[in-house]
Formats: C-alpha cells, sequence, structure tokens
C-alpha cells in the first residue's frame, strides 16, 4: 500500500501551504516541483508563478476559488503564469479552504488535452488518489488526525505533526 | 517540516522585476473586478462566451492566466458586461498642466476632468486602476467641459 505524509510547506499571512511527502521520497512534491520549475521554466516566469501563488493568493487575496483551475473532482491547478515559456505549466493543488492549499507537483502542458501531456496526466491521477485520501479524513468525525478550527469565520486546517496517510 | 526551498524561494520574491510584480497584480485585480461583475450581473462564463462571439475553451482561457489580455481583450470584456474595467490615473500636475494649456488657448475656461475621473476609481498617482465603473452611472468627460 502506498502512503504519504501530509504537512506545512510555506506560510503566509492569508494562506498556509501544505504539502505531501511520498513513503519513498525524501522532498515533498511541492518542493520536487519547485526543483523542476528551476530547471525548466524560464526565471521570469518562475517569479511570476512564485509572486502569483505565494504573494497575491497566499499574502494579499487569499485561495479565492476564482483564481483556479478545475481540472478533476477536488483537484485544481494555479493560475498559470506562461510568458516566455514555450509551454503553459500546472501546478497540481487541493483548494481546501480559503486559506489552506495541499500543493502536489505538475508539470509542463505539452498539448490542449492532459491526456496529451503523459507526465502531467500520470500525476494528476496520482494527486487524484491522494486527495481522495485526504478528503476521507477530513470527513470522518473520528479521525481526528486532521482538526479544523469551525471557531473563526474561515476554518483553519490545523497539522501540528506530518500526517501519515495511506492511499 | 517546511519546505527546504523555503529561503531560495523568498530570496527570489524579493528579486521579482518590478515589471513581473506589477503584471501580477494587475492580472488579479482585472480577474476579481471581471468575476465581481459576472456575480452581480448574474452572468455566467458561457453568457460571457456568447456576448462576446468567443468559444466557451477561450473564455476559460482568459480567466486560468494562460491569455495574455491584450487591449482588444479588455474592451470586449467591457462591452459585454456594460461597464469599464480600466480607468487610466492621471497626476494632478498632468491634469493642472492640461487645464493651463487648455486655457491659455482661450477655448476653453473651465475644464472639470476631475469629476468624470472620479466616478467609482481612485486616481492618486500615474497608474492604472482596474475595478468596475458602470457606464451608465458614467459622465463622459465632454459633459463637464464647458465651450466659451
Amino acid at each position: 500500500m502506498n502512503s504519504f505524509v501530509l504537512e506545512k510547506w510555506i506560510v503566509r499571512r492569508k494562506v498556509t501551504f501544505f504539502s505531501v511527502t511520498l513513503s519513498e521520497d525524501e522532498l515533498s512534491l511541492a518542493d520536487q516541483f519547485y526543483r523542476f520549475c528551476e530547471s525548466n521554466l524560464v526565471s521570469q516566469d518562475l517569479g511570476l508563478l512564485l509572486k502569483n501563488l505565494l504573494v497575491e493568493v497566499g499574502d494579499i487575496r487569499g485561495a479565492n476559488a476564482n483564481y483556479f483551475r478545475e481540472e478533476y473532482d477536488l483537484i485544481s491547478a494555479l493560475p498559470n503564469s506562461k510568458l516566455k515559456s514555450n509551454f503553459p505549466v500546472r501546478w497540481i493543488c487541493m483548494r481546501l479552504d480559503y486559506d489552506s492549499i495541499v500543493l502536489f507537483d505538475g508539470g509542463l502542458k505539452l498539448s490542449k488535452k492532459n491526456s496529451g501531456s503523459p507526465d502531467l496526466d500520470s500525476k494528476y491521477q496520482r494527486a487524484i488518489k491522494m486527495a481522495k485520501a485526504i478528503e476521507a479524513i477530513m470527513l470522518d468525525k473520528d479521525d481526528n488526525r486532521i482538526e479544523w478550527n469551525t471557531l473563526s469565520i474561515v476554518q483553519t486546517l490545523s497539522i501540528n505533526v506530518p500526517i501519515k496517510i495511506n492511499y | 517540516m517546511s519546505s527546504i526551498f523555503e529561503k531560495e524561494i523568498e530570496y527570489r520574491l524579493n528579486n521579482i522585476s518590478e515589471d513581473i510584480k506589477r503584471y501580477s497584480e494587475l492580472y488579479f485585480d482585472l480577474l476579481d473586478a471581471v468575476h465581481q461583475e459576472l456575480k452581480q450581473q448574474n452572468i455566467t462564463q458561457a453568457d460571457l462566451a456568447k456576448s462576446t462571439g468567443k468559444y466557451p475553451s477561450e473564455i476559460h482561457k482568459w480567466f486560468s492566466g494562460d491569455h495574455n489580455f491584450t487591449l482588444k481583450s479588455i474592451i470586449k470584456l467591457e462591452l459585454a458586461l456594460g461597464c469599464q474595467l480600466i480607468t487610466i490615473a492621471i497626476k494632478e500636475k498632468a491634469k493642472a498642466s492640461l487645464e493651463q494649456t487648455i486655457s491659455k488657448q482661450g477655448k476653453v475656461k473651465s475644464l472639470n476632468v476631475e469629476k468624470s475621473l472620479n466616478v467609482g476609481s481612485v486616481i492618486d498617482s500615474n497608474e492604472v486602476k482596474i475595478f468596475p465603473i458602470n457606464f451608465i452611472n458614467m459622465k463622459s468627460v465632454s459633459d463637464n467641459i464647458k465651450i466659451a
């Protein structure tokens, strides 16, 4: 059985970004994808991607659903940021709430349909499985591995220790 | 554990060029303004596709960051939504200079550009500000120019 660990990745003023680390990996998927972007994106596009994600969404505006592309059930992709690169990049994520996002990895979209980008498509399929596992824990009232602070207007996801999840 | 690249990412964020920063801000401002109008007017993206004569996939692209907005596409959006999305802010100095020039030419005694520009907009710098202004409520600049 595959498993992954869910933990905080980067905390910004309005949004906490989480990521997952697969049991066989050392780096979280978000870190792996950041490294991929460093090697494959033009510097300006990487800058724009980070500005969009961490400053505009993370610091200023919050994780408004309008900013995300709904790709599959539970799974979205972040606002793209293609200025100079040949292909748009997709950073796969699960928007949990206005202040919580789980970042997976992603890739370059090489054709109109996701199926035309086999590497990206397989990452989407894997992310869907993990998103379903995360959702199952959140919906299970008896499972307190993930806690929501429901006292605030916007729910706050609270994970103090990494959570191991099977999928 | 947080990202092992956190410091590196922070360094990158602190060194993003001004044009990229501005592009990102304007993009999100535009996105917010359009979504606010769509919600207020109860218009779907499919409706918008119809009224702009675009394919729904193209409209989807406009809102997903794959599209680099041109003046043409912004104007199409403005016409479809019946509102102004972008205003050009003019510095007080520039306005004063304009008034002086026109006054010297003796063609116009009073120019009240201020009033028309202030409809729903914030003008405090030489910047482009984005948010909806209803055409219905907006007086044209010519309404405020008195010809001698």
